[in-house]
């Protein structure tokens, strides 16, 4: 199965969850996601998601300087966006349970 | 690993002038900031060994794209209504909708015109069978409602527009971009005469 087109449909409530826990940059966000076990994750879609969801109000954002180098943009979480996780929250369980049913029924039809 | 005079590596430093072009289209201060934002993933990607960045991060071009993540184009939402239940006849176009009422106008008349001199009861029967073909008829005009209705323009037509015009609106300037999304300098425009094109 293609992680990555699944990733796509779920990386606005990664990204969210994973600020919720605490604020970061970036890059920051980028490693956290994959140290997760979402090892697919592209860099660019989750910057392009950062900016995305600080534009629609979920995120706030703020620059920290580095002496490392540029600037460090940090985000962290809105109530909107707190309301975007729950919801996005309930929907994946509501699938994940669809789809779990549906998968174990099958395996176990074959099995029969 | 050869650096610039930024102190990056020439491999991220090449690579970010690509993503730059990609971004042309940005506003400058928005383009740096997000050229800023991406830089640790490009550097970690160049000391990832001999690989070259867009083998780890992709093309300048996808990578762009990405960035930009523009939100996948939603289905259009059901639209609700009488006439959106289901099961209610559908008559493809205005033209069978008129013809389906016209029919039932025609019996109607009719009935009516049989039904001169009949009995208070049947009068009566014929007086609810019509409310009840009236009710009917609200769905389907509702679905006529849905068909496009031809819209016939009448008038002048518009001053010709000086200078560039673009579906009659004046274009106040031109971008020439090559087919990677970067802004192109020293161009000439020309018009379907190879004549070279001037604005206003």
């Amino acid at each position: 199965m293609d992680k990555s087109q699944l990733l796509r449909g779920v990386l606005d409530a990664a990204v969210l969850a994973v600020v919720q826990r605490q604020d970061g940059y970036g890059y920051d966000v980028v490693r956290r996601l994959r140290a997760t076990g979402l090892a697919d994750v592209g860099d660019a879609s989750v910057y392009g998601t950062l900016r995305r969801l600080y534009r629609g109000g979920a995120l706030t954002s703020y620059v920290v300087p580095s002496d490392e180098g540029p600037h460090r943009r940090y985000y962290g979480i809105t109530d909107g966006g707190r309301a975007q996780l729950s919801e996005a929250r309930e929907t994946w369980t509501d699938f994940a349970r669809a789809l779990d049913a549906l998968l174990e029924q099958t395996d176990a039809e074959v099995t029969a | 690993m050869s650096t610039t005079a930024t102190g990056l590596p020439a491999s991220v430093a090449a690579y970010l002038a690509a993503l730059r072009a990609e971004l042309s289209d940005l506003a400058p201060e928005e383009r740096d900031d997000l050229l800023a934002e991406v830089e640790p993933s490009l550097l970690e990607a160049a000391a990832g060994g001999d690989e070259p960045i867009a083998g780890r991060l992709g093309a300048p071009a996808d990578f762009a794209a990405d960035l930009r993540a523009r939100r996948p184009a939603r289905a259009p939402a059901r639209r609700r209504g009488v006439g959106a239940a289901p099961g209610l006849p559908r008559f493809g176009s205005v033209g069978g909708t008129a013809l389906v009422l016209a029919a039932a106008l025609a019996g109607s008349f009719a009935l009516g015109l049989r039904s001169r001199g009949a009995t208070d009861g049947r009068r009566a029967a014929l007086v609810a069978a019509d409310l009840v073909l009236l009710v009917a008829a609200v769905p389907v005009l509702d679905r006529a409602t849905d068909a496009p209705v031809p819209v016939i323009v009448t008038g002048t037509v518009p001053a010709e527009t000086p200078g560039f015009a673009y579906q009659g609106v004046a274009v106040e300037n031109v971008y020439p971009y090559d087919r990677r999304g970067r802004l192109l300098h020293d161009v000439r425009l020309c018009d379907q005469l190879g004549a070279a094109a001037r604005g206003a």
